[in-house]
Protein backbone atom coordinates (compact mmCIF):
# COMPACT_ATOMS: atom_id res chain seq x y z
CA UNK A 1 0.00 0.00 0.00
CA UNK A 2 2.75 2.44 0.91
CA UNK A 3 4.54 1.62 -2.28
CA UNK A 4 1.50 2.62 -4.42
CA UNK A 5 0.56 5.40 -1.99
CA UNK A 6 4.71 6.79 -3.18
CA UNK A 7 3.98 6.05 -7.10
CA UNK A 8 0.60 8.15 -6.42
CA UNK A 9 2.37 10.85 -4.39
CA UNK A 10 5.15 11.18 -7.32
CA UNK A 11 2.66 11.20 -10.04
CA UNK A 12 0.43 13.66 -8.40
CA UNK A 13 3.37 15.55 -7.37
CA UNK A 14 4.60 15.84 -10.62
CA UNK A 15 1.52 16.84 -12.31
CA UNK A 16 1.26 19.72 -9.80
CA UNK A 17 4.85 20.84 -11.14
CA UNK A 18 3.52 20.85 -14.78
CA UNK A 19 0.33 22.52 -13.93
CA UNK A 20 2.64 25.21 -12.01
CA UNK A 21 4.49 26.05 -15.31
CA UNK A 22 2.05 25.94 -17.58
CA UNK A 23 0.47 28.22 -15.19
CA UNK A 24 3.26 30.75 -15.09
CA UNK A 25 3.63 30.69 -18.77
CA UNK A 26 0.49 31.29 -19.54
CA UNK A 27 0.58 34.32 -17.20
CA UNK A 28 4.31 35.35 -19.12
CA UNK A 29 2.70 34.97 -22.45
CA UNK A 30 -0.51 37.22 -21.27
CA UNK A 31 0.73 39.83 -19.40
CA UNK A 32 4.26 39.78 -21.90
CA UNK A 33 2.00 40.31 -24.76
CA UNK A 34 0.36 43.61 -23.38
CA UNK A 35 2.81 46.67 -24.82
CA UNK A 36 1.98 48.02 -21.27
CA UNK A 37 3.92 46.20 -19.62
CA UNK A 38 7.54 47.09 -21.70
CA UNK A 39 8.59 50.03 -19.70
CA UNK A 40 12.19 51.42 -20.78
CA UNK A 41 13.69 49.30 -17.63
CA UNK A 42 11.85 46.13 -18.89
CA UNK A 43 12.81 46.50 -22.49
CA UNK A 44 16.45 47.17 -21.22
CA UNK A 45 16.70 43.99 -19.17
CA UNK A 46 15.33 42.19 -22.46
CA UNK A 47 18.10 43.41 -24.41
CA UNK A 48 20.71 42.76 -22.13
CA UNK A 49 18.71 39.01 -22.13
CA UNK A 50 19.14 38.77 -25.86
CA UNK A 51 22.87 40.28 -25.72
CA UNK A 52 23.93 37.49 -23.13
CA UNK A 53 22.32 34.57 -24.74
CA UNK A 54 21.80 34.78 -27.65
CA UNK A 55 24.44 37.22 -29.26
CA UNK A 56 27.39 36.38 -26.78
CA UNK A 57 26.49 32.76 -27.97
CA UNK A 58 26.77 32.81 -31.93
CA UNK A 59 30.23 31.64 -31.74
CA UNK A 60 30.19 28.90 -29.51
CA UNK A 61 26.63 28.03 -31.24
CA UNK A 62 28.46 28.55 -34.58
CA UNK A 63 31.50 26.19 -33.70
CA UNK A 64 29.28 23.76 -32.54
CA UNK A 65 27.44 23.86 -35.87
CA UNK A 66 30.73 23.58 -38.08
CA UNK A 67 31.20 20.51 -36.60
CA UNK A 68 28.07 18.96 -36.60
CA UNK A 69 28.34 20.19 -40.40
CA UNK A 70 31.55 18.56 -40.73
CA UNK A 71 30.49 15.05 -39.28
CA UNK A 72 27.08 14.90 -40.74
CA UNK A 73 26.93 16.74 -43.87
CA UNK A 74 29.94 15.30 -45.08
CA UNK A 75 29.22 11.77 -44.32
CA UNK A 76 25.67 11.95 -45.80
CA UNK A 77 27.56 13.29 -49.17
CA UNK A 78 30.14 11.05 -49.36
CA UNK A 79 28.35 7.66 -48.78
CA UNK A 80 24.54 8.34 -50.37
CA UNK A 81 26.51 9.32 -53.31
CA UNK A 82 28.62 5.89 -52.78
CA UNK A 83 24.94 3.91 -52.52
CA UNK A 84 23.48 6.20 -55.58
CA UNK A 85 21.16 7.61 -53.51
CA UNK A 86 22.02 11.10 -53.91
CA UNK A 87 18.49 12.42 -53.53
CA UNK A 88 18.10 10.84 -50.05
CA UNK A 89 20.49 13.50 -49.03
CA UNK A 90 17.78 16.85 -48.65
CA UNK A 91 15.33 14.66 -46.69
CA UNK A 92 18.32 13.14 -44.07
CA UNK A 93 19.74 16.70 -43.59
CA UNK A 94 16.50 18.01 -42.83
CA UNK A 95 15.60 15.58 -40.22
CA UNK A 96 18.24 15.24 -38.93
CA UNK A 97 19.91 18.95 -38.34
CA UNK A 98 16.51 21.30 -39.18
CA UNK A 99 13.96 18.46 -37.15
CA UNK A 100 16.51 17.17 -34.41
CA UNK A 101 19.38 18.85 -33.99
CA UNK A 102 19.32 22.43 -34.44
CA UNK A 103 16.15 22.92 -31.94
CA UNK A 104 18.14 20.44 -29.77
CA UNK A 105 21.44 22.13 -29.61
CA UNK A 106 20.33 25.51 -29.72
CA UNK A 107 18.14 25.07 -26.85
CA UNK A 108 20.84 23.01 -24.47
CA UNK A 109 23.41 25.83 -25.78
CA UNK A 110 21.33 28.37 -24.09
CA UNK A 111 20.11 26.13 -21.21
CA UNK A 112 23.22 25.76 -20.02
CA UNK A 113 25.01 29.06 -20.22
CA UNK A 114 22.04 30.96 -19.44
CA UNK A 115 19.70 28.93 -17.70
CA UNK A 116 22.13 28.37 -15.17
CA UNK A 117 23.22 32.20 -15.02
CA UNK A 118 19.98 33.27 -14.46
CA UNK A 119 18.88 30.96 -12.05
CA UNK A 120 21.95 32.23 -10.17
CA UNK A 121 21.27 35.78 -10.27
CA UNK A 122 17.81 35.56 -9.36
CA UNK A 123 18.54 33.26 -6.47
CA UNK A 124 21.21 35.76 -5.28
CA UNK A 125 18.80 38.54 -5.81
CA UNK A 126 16.20 37.36 -3.33
CA UNK A 127 18.72 36.08 -0.82
CA UNK A 128 19.68 39.29 -0.98
CA UNK A 129 16.75 41.20 -0.65
CA UNK A 130 16.75 42.40 -4.39
CA UNK A 131 13.79 41.19 -5.03
CA UNK A 132 11.77 42.97 -1.99
CA UNK A 133 13.68 46.12 -3.29
CA UNK A 134 12.04 45.77 -6.50
CA UNK A 135 9.06 45.20 -5.16
CA UNK A 136 9.14 48.17 -2.80
CA UNK A 137 9.71 50.33 -5.75
CA UNK A 138 6.86 49.65 -7.37
CA UNK A 139 8.73 47.26 -9.97
CA UNK A 140 6.92 43.93 -10.24
CA UNK A 141 9.08 41.58 -9.78
CA UNK A 142 7.13 39.29 -12.48
CA UNK A 143 7.04 41.75 -14.73
CA UNK A 144 10.69 43.17 -14.40
CA UNK A 145 12.27 40.23 -13.56
CA UNK A 146 10.69 37.14 -15.33
CA UNK A 147 9.05 38.48 -18.03
CA UNK A 148 12.24 39.67 -20.20
CA UNK A 149 14.62 36.76 -19.42
CA UNK A 150 11.45 34.45 -20.86
CA UNK A 151 11.32 36.26 -23.69
CA UNK A 152 14.91 37.03 -24.44
CA UNK A 153 15.73 32.94 -23.72
CA UNK A 154 13.01 32.50 -26.60
CA UNK A 155 14.33 35.26 -29.05
CA UNK A 156 17.75 33.80 -28.39
CA UNK A 157 17.10 30.41 -29.07
CA UNK A 158 15.29 31.21 -31.86
CA UNK A 159 17.77 32.99 -33.82
CA UNK A 160 20.86 30.37 -32.64
CA UNK A 161 18.53 27.97 -34.05
CA UNK A 162 18.71 29.85 -37.36
CA UNK A 163 22.39 30.23 -37.21
CA UNK A 164 23.25 26.84 -36.19
CA UNK A 165 20.60 25.49 -39.56
CA UNK A 166 22.83 27.66 -41.87
CA UNK A 167 25.81 27.59 -40.72
CA UNK A 168 26.12 23.31 -40.22
CA UNK A 169 24.51 23.26 -43.61
CA UNK A 170 26.87 25.62 -45.65
CA UNK A 171 29.42 24.65 -43.43
CA UNK A 172 29.15 20.93 -44.47
CA UNK A 173 28.69 21.46 -48.50
CA UNK A 174 31.31 23.65 -48.50
CA UNK A 175 33.96 21.13 -47.05
CA UNK A 176 32.93 18.31 -48.69
CA UNK A 177 33.54 20.27 -52.08
CA UNK A 178 36.57 21.14 -50.65
CA UNK A 179 37.64 16.92 -49.60
CA UNK A 180 37.00 16.35 -53.32
CA UNK A 181 33.75 14.47 -52.41
CA UNK A 182 31.85 15.40 -55.47
CA UNK A 183 28.79 16.63 -53.84
CA UNK A 184 25.42 17.62 -55.88
CA UNK A 185 25.93 21.47 -57.65
CA UNK A 186 24.97 23.97 -54.87
CA UNK A 187 21.44 24.21 -56.62
CA UNK A 188 20.85 20.53 -56.78
CA UNK A 189 21.85 20.60 -52.64
CA UNK A 190 19.45 23.67 -51.91
CA UNK A 191 16.80 21.97 -54.01
CA UNK A 192 16.82 18.88 -52.66
CA UNK A 193 16.56 20.71 -48.80
CA UNK A 194 13.86 22.77 -49.84
CA UNK A 195 12.24 20.06 -51.43
CA UNK A 196 12.25 17.61 -48.08
CA UNK A 197 11.06 20.30 -46.08
CA UNK A 198 6.84 19.24 -45.50
CA UNK A 199 4.35 21.84 -44.64
CA UNK A 200 4.08 20.37 -40.72
CA UNK A 201 7.79 21.74 -40.70
CA UNK A 202 6.86 24.94 -40.53
CA UNK A 203 4.85 24.91 -37.40
CA UNK A 204 6.64 21.33 -35.40
CA UNK A 205 10.10 23.19 -36.21
CA UNK A 206 8.81 26.98 -34.33
CA UNK A 207 7.45 24.43 -31.61
CA UNK A 208 10.31 22.44 -31.17
CA UNK A 209 12.51 25.83 -30.73
CA UNK A 210 10.78 28.01 -28.78
CA UNK A 211 8.21 26.10 -26.57
CA UNK A 212 11.42 24.43 -24.76
CA UNK A 213 13.19 27.60 -24.88
CA UNK A 214 9.97 29.36 -23.18
CA UNK A 215 9.67 26.78 -20.86
CA UNK A 216 13.23 26.37 -19.75
CA UNK A 217 13.17 30.82 -18.97
CA UNK A 218 10.07 30.00 -16.88
CA UNK A 219 11.97 26.92 -14.61
CA UNK A 220 15.15 28.81 -14.38
CA UNK A 221 13.20 31.87 -13.90
CA UNK A 222 10.85 30.03 -11.00
CA UNK A 223 13.88 27.55 -9.51
CA UNK A 224 15.75 31.36 -8.83
CA UNK A 225 12.91 32.90 -7.16
CA UNK A 226 12.19 30.23 -5.26
CA UNK A 227 14.59 29.86 -2.78
CA UNK A 228 14.63 30.47 1.00
CA UNK A 229 16.69 33.23 2.65
CA UNK A 230 19.93 31.43 2.64
CA UNK A 231 22.85 31.41 0.24
CA UNK A 232 23.22 27.98 0.04
CA UNK A 233 19.92 27.33 -1.76
CA UNK A 234 21.69 29.12 -4.68
CA UNK A 235 23.43 26.02 -6.13
CA UNK A 236 20.53 24.09 -5.58
CA UNK A 237 18.57 26.30 -7.23
CA UNK A 238 20.72 26.38 -10.45
CA UNK A 239 21.22 22.34 -10.33
CA UNK A 240 17.63 22.15 -10.01
CA UNK A 241 16.97 24.29 -13.14
CA UNK A 242 19.33 22.56 -15.15
CA UNK A 243 17.88 19.27 -14.56
CA UNK A 244 14.31 20.61 -15.45
CA UNK A 245 14.69 22.39 -18.65
CA UNK A 246 17.22 19.82 -20.02
CA UNK A 247 14.32 16.86 -19.02
CA UNK A 248 11.73 19.26 -20.50
CA UNK A 249 13.85 19.94 -23.49
CA UNK A 250 14.32 16.15 -24.32
CA UNK A 251 10.49 14.88 -23.07
CA UNK A 252 9.13 18.07 -25.77
CA UNK A 253 11.72 17.15 -28.42
CA UNK A 254 11.12 13.78 -28.66
CA UNK A 255 7.10 14.22 -28.12
CA UNK A 256 7.27 16.60 -31.39
CA UNK A 257 9.03 14.51 -32.93
CA UNK A 258 6.55 11.26 -32.91
CA UNK A 259 4.28 13.61 -33.06
CA UNK A 260 5.81 14.79 -36.71
CA UNK A 261 6.05 10.92 -37.99
CA UNK A 262 2.52 9.67 -36.98
CA UNK B 1 -13.26 59.70 -1.82
CA UNK B 2 -12.50 63.24 -0.98
CA UNK B 3 -11.01 65.51 -3.66
CA UNK B 4 -7.96 66.03 -1.76
CA UNK B 5 -7.01 62.54 0.07
CA UNK B 6 -4.42 62.44 2.90
CA UNK B 7 -1.12 61.43 1.41
CA UNK B 8 -0.52 59.12 4.19
CA UNK B 9 -3.19 57.57 6.54
CA UNK B 10 -2.56 54.59 9.10
CA UNK B 11 -5.53 54.06 11.08
CA UNK B 12 -5.07 51.03 14.14
CA UNK B 13 -2.24 49.29 12.38
CA UNK B 14 -1.54 46.29 13.56
CA UNK B 15 1.53 44.00 12.88
CA UNK B 16 2.42 40.98 14.57
CA UNK B 17 5.85 40.64 15.82
CA UNK B 18 6.11 36.74 14.51
CA UNK B 19 7.03 38.47 10.74
CA UNK B 20 10.53 38.59 10.91
CA UNK B 21 11.20 42.34 12.43
CA UNK B 22 12.26 43.01 15.73
CA UNK B 23 9.19 44.48 16.80
CA UNK B 24 5.55 44.64 15.65
CA UNK B 25 2.90 47.09 15.61
CA UNK B 26 0.51 47.91 17.92
CA UNK B 27 -2.84 50.20 16.57
CA UNK B 28 -0.75 52.68 15.31
CA UNK B 29 -2.38 55.50 13.75
CA UNK B 30 -0.85 58.15 11.70
CA UNK B 31 -1.58 60.99 8.99
CA UNK B 32 0.44 62.99 7.01
CA UNK B 33 -0.79 65.94 4.61
CA UNK B 34 0.31 67.64 1.52
CA UNK B 35 3.17 69.33 2.53
CA UNK B 36 3.85 67.99 6.17
CA UNK B 37 6.83 66.13 7.39
CA UNK B 38 6.49 63.44 10.57
CA UNK B 39 10.00 62.30 12.40
CA UNK B 40 9.11 58.87 14.45
CA UNK B 41 11.88 58.34 16.93
CA UNK B 42 13.18 54.32 17.17
CA UNK B 43 13.42 52.70 20.60
CA UNK B 44 16.77 51.24 20.57
CA UNK B 45 17.29 48.08 19.89
CA UNK B 46 14.05 47.79 17.54
CA UNK B 47 15.54 49.73 14.18
CA UNK B 48 13.64 46.88 12.14
CA UNK B 49 10.07 47.98 12.04
CA UNK B 50 7.70 47.02 10.01
CA UNK B 51 6.60 50.51 9.41
CA UNK B 52 7.84 51.45 6.48
CA UNK B 53 6.57 48.36 4.25
CA UNK B 54 3.16 48.69 5.75
CA UNK B 55 2.81 52.51 4.64
CA UNK B 56 4.76 51.03 1.04
CA UNK B 57 2.06 49.05 0.79
CA UNK B 58 4.09 45.89 0.09
CA UNK B 59 3.26 44.56 3.89
CA UNK B 60 -0.37 43.72 4.72
CA UNK B 61 -0.87 44.66 7.66
CA UNK B 62 -2.60 41.96 10.24
CA UNK B 63 -5.03 44.46 11.91
CA UNK B 64 -6.06 48.29 10.22
CA UNK B 65 -6.19 50.29 7.35
CA UNK B 66 -3.22 51.99 5.69
CA UNK B 67 -3.96 54.15 2.79
CA UNK B 68 -1.72 56.08 0.58
CA UNK B 69 -3.40 59.19 -1.24
CA UNK B 70 -6.84 57.67 -0.40
CA UNK B 71 -6.72 54.34 -1.04
CA UNK B 72 -6.42 51.47 1.05
CA UNK B 73 -3.34 48.84 -0.15
CA UNK B 74 -5.67 46.47 0.81
CA UNK B 75 -8.42 46.90 -1.85
CA UNK B 76 -5.77 48.14 -4.38
CA UNK B 77 -5.07 46.27 -7.63
CA UNK B 78 -1.84 44.65 -8.45
CA UNK B 79 -0.85 47.16 -11.14
CA UNK B 80 -2.29 50.21 -9.49
CA UNK B 81 -0.32 49.36 -6.33
CA UNK B 82 2.93 49.24 -8.24
CA UNK B 83 1.94 52.92 -9.45
CA UNK B 84 1.16 54.25 -6.73
CA UNK B 85 4.67 52.81 -5.35
CA UNK B 86 6.17 54.85 -7.87
CA UNK B 87 5.30 58.06 -6.46
CA UNK B 88 6.49 57.03 -2.86
CA UNK B 89 10.23 57.71 -3.12
CA UNK B 90 11.86 55.35 -0.07
CA UNK B 91 15.10 55.24 1.18
CA UNK B 92 15.88 52.09 2.72
CA UNK B 93 17.59 51.62 5.69
CA UNK B 94 21.13 50.07 4.83
CA UNK B 95 22.03 48.76 1.17
CA UNK B 96 19.35 48.60 -1.14
CA UNK B 97 20.86 47.98 -4.41
CA UNK B 98 20.46 46.02 -7.39
CA UNK B 99 23.70 44.29 -7.47
CA UNK B 100 23.49 43.61 -11.10
CA UNK B 101 23.25 46.89 -12.32
CA UNK B 102 25.43 50.15 -11.89
CA UNK B 103 24.63 52.72 -9.33
CA UNK B 104 23.52 55.75 -11.93
CA UNK B 105 20.98 52.80 -13.19
CA UNK B 106 20.28 52.46 -10.03
CA UNK B 107 18.80 55.61 -9.43
CA UNK B 108 17.48 56.00 -12.69
CA UNK B 109 15.58 52.59 -12.64
CA UNK B 110 12.35 53.37 -11.16
CA UNK B 111 11.29 56.67 -12.87
CA UNK B 112 12.33 54.63 -16.11
CA UNK B 113 9.89 52.03 -15.53
CA UNK B 114 7.34 54.48 -14.42
CA UNK B 115 7.09 57.44 -15.97
CA UNK B 116 7.78 58.57 -19.43
CA UNK B 117 10.35 61.63 -19.06
CA UNK B 118 13.27 61.21 -21.57
CA UNK B 119 16.15 59.41 -20.69
CA UNK B 120 18.48 62.55 -21.16
CA UNK B 121 16.17 64.93 -18.79
CA UNK B 122 15.80 61.92 -15.92
CA UNK B 123 19.61 61.68 -16.16
CA UNK B 124 19.80 65.32 -15.89
CA UNK B 125 17.59 65.78 -13.07
CA UNK B 126 19.41 63.07 -10.99
CA UNK B 127 22.81 64.50 -11.59
CA UNK B 128 21.36 68.22 -10.67
CA UNK B 129 20.50 66.44 -7.51
CA UNK B 130 23.17 64.71 -7.14
CA UNK B 131 25.06 67.47 -6.81
CA UNK B 132 23.19 69.09 -4.27
CA UNK B 133 23.72 65.88 -2.11
CA UNK B 134 27.69 66.87 -2.37
CA UNK B 135 28.36 64.20 -5.23
CA UNK B 136 30.13 64.85 -8.62
CA UNK B 137 27.94 63.51 -10.79
CA UNK B 138 26.37 60.04 -10.67
CA UNK B 139 28.64 56.88 -10.14
CA UNK B 140 28.92 54.90 -13.06
CA UNK B 141 29.96 51.76 -10.79
CA UNK B 142 28.76 48.31 -9.44
CA UNK B 143 26.97 49.68 -5.93
CA UNK B 144 29.76 47.21 -4.41
CA UNK B 145 32.68 48.91 -5.69
CA UNK B 146 31.05 52.53 -5.10
CA UNK B 147 31.98 54.05 -1.36
CA UNK B 148 29.56 53.91 1.07
CA UNK B 149 29.09 57.16 2.11
CA UNK B 150 28.64 58.05 -1.92
CA UNK B 151 26.19 54.86 -1.52
CA UNK B 152 24.20 56.85 0.97
CA UNK B 153 23.74 60.19 -1.23
CA UNK B 154 22.76 57.96 -4.10
CA UNK B 155 20.02 56.02 -1.78
CA UNK B 156 18.84 59.93 -1.07
CA UNK B 157 18.84 61.32 -4.65
CA UNK B 158 17.25 57.94 -6.04
CA UNK B 159 14.51 58.72 -3.16
CA UNK B 160 13.92 62.73 -4.44
CA UNK B 161 14.22 61.54 -7.90
CA UNK B 162 10.87 62.19 -9.77
CA UNK B 163 9.16 64.30 -6.90
CA UNK B 164 7.32 61.68 -4.89
CA UNK B 165 4.03 62.83 -3.29
CA UNK B 166 6.01 61.31 -0.21
CA UNK B 167 9.25 60.66 1.15
CA UNK B 168 9.59 57.76 3.17
CA UNK B 169 12.82 58.33 4.57
CA UNK B 170 14.59 55.54 6.66
CA UNK B 171 17.29 56.65 8.93
CA UNK B 172 19.02 58.58 5.98
CA UNK B 173 21.12 60.08 8.48
CA UNK B 174 22.53 56.86 9.56
CA UNK B 175 26.62 56.54 9.20
CA UNK B 176 26.19 59.91 7.48
CA UNK B 177 24.96 61.98 10.57
CA UNK B 178 26.07 64.98 10.28
CA UNK B 179 27.14 65.65 6.64
CA UNK B 180 24.13 64.63 5.40
CA UNK B 181 21.88 66.79 7.02
CA UNK B 182 22.23 70.12 4.86
CA UNK B 183 21.22 68.65 2.07
CA UNK B 184 18.47 66.75 3.04
CA UNK B 185 17.16 69.43 4.83
CA UNK B 186 17.27 71.78 1.83
CA UNK B 187 15.54 69.24 -0.26
CA UNK B 188 13.34 67.94 2.16
CA UNK B 189 12.38 71.74 2.48
CA UNK B 190 11.78 72.16 -1.34
CA UNK B 191 9.45 68.52 -1.76
CA UNK B 192 7.23 69.94 0.98
CA UNK B 193 6.91 73.36 -0.40
CA UNK B 194 6.04 71.07 -3.67
CA UNK B 195 3.14 69.66 -1.78
CA UNK B 196 4.95 66.64 -0.78
CA UNK B 197 4.71 65.01 1.79
CA UNK B 198 7.50 63.18 4.59
CA UNK B 199 8.14 60.73 6.77
CA UNK B 200 11.39 60.73 8.28
CA UNK B 201 12.11 57.78 10.56
CA UNK B 202 15.30 58.17 13.01
CA UNK B 203 17.10 56.50 15.56
CA UNK B 204 19.35 59.77 16.63
CA UNK B 205 17.69 62.44 18.90
CA UNK B 206 19.55 64.73 17.67
CA UNK B 207 17.71 64.23 14.29
CA UNK B 208 14.35 64.02 16.31
CA UNK B 209 15.37 67.26 18.07
CA UNK B 210 16.66 69.03 14.99
CA UNK B 211 14.28 72.60 14.94
CA UNK B 212 15.15 72.88 11.43
CA UNK B 213 13.43 70.24 10.18
CA UNK B 214 10.58 72.16 11.47
CA UNK B 215 8.23 69.03 11.68
CA UNK B 216 4.59 68.55 11.64
CA UNK B 217 4.32 65.84 13.80
CA UNK B 218 6.93 63.90 16.12
CA UNK B 219 6.11 60.47 17.01
CA UNK B 220 7.96 57.70 19.11
CA UNK B 221 8.29 54.09 18.74
CA UNK B 222 8.01 52.32 22.01
CA UNK B 223 7.60 48.53 21.20
CA UNK B 224 5.00 47.87 19.26
CA UNK B 225 2.97 51.24 19.60
CA UNK B 226 3.72 54.87 18.08
CA UNK B 227 3.00 57.56 20.60
CA UNK B 228 2.62 61.01 19.74
CA UNK B 229 5.39 63.71 21.07
CA UNK B 230 3.70 66.45 20.00
CA UNK B 231 5.04 69.25 17.62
Amino acid sequence: MNFLASIGQFVFGQVRKLTYLAAVLSAVLFVGLRPRHWSRAVRNVLARQVLFSGVDAINFISFIALLIGVSIVVQANIWLRKVGQTQLLGPILVTVIIRELGPLLANFVVIGRSGNAIAAELANMKVNGEVHLLDSMGLDPFIYLVIPRVFGFAVSVFCLTIVFFVVSLSSGYLLSLFMGGHPLPLADFIDNLGGSIRPSDAVLVPIKIILPALLSGVICCTEGLAVGSSITDVPKATTRSLQRSAFMLFFISAAASFLSYL
Amino acid sequence: MSDNPDILLLENVSVDETHGYDVGLRDVSLKLNQGELAIVLLQRPFFNIPLADVINGIFCADGGTASFCGRDWRHTSASRAERQRGRIGRMFDGPAWVSNLDVDENILLPQRHHCSIPDAQLRADAEMLAKSFGLNGLPATRPSQTAPQDLRRCACVRAFLGEPGLLLLERPEHSAYPALMAPLMTNIKTARARGGAVLWITNLIEVYDETELKPTARYRMEGPLLQPAGV
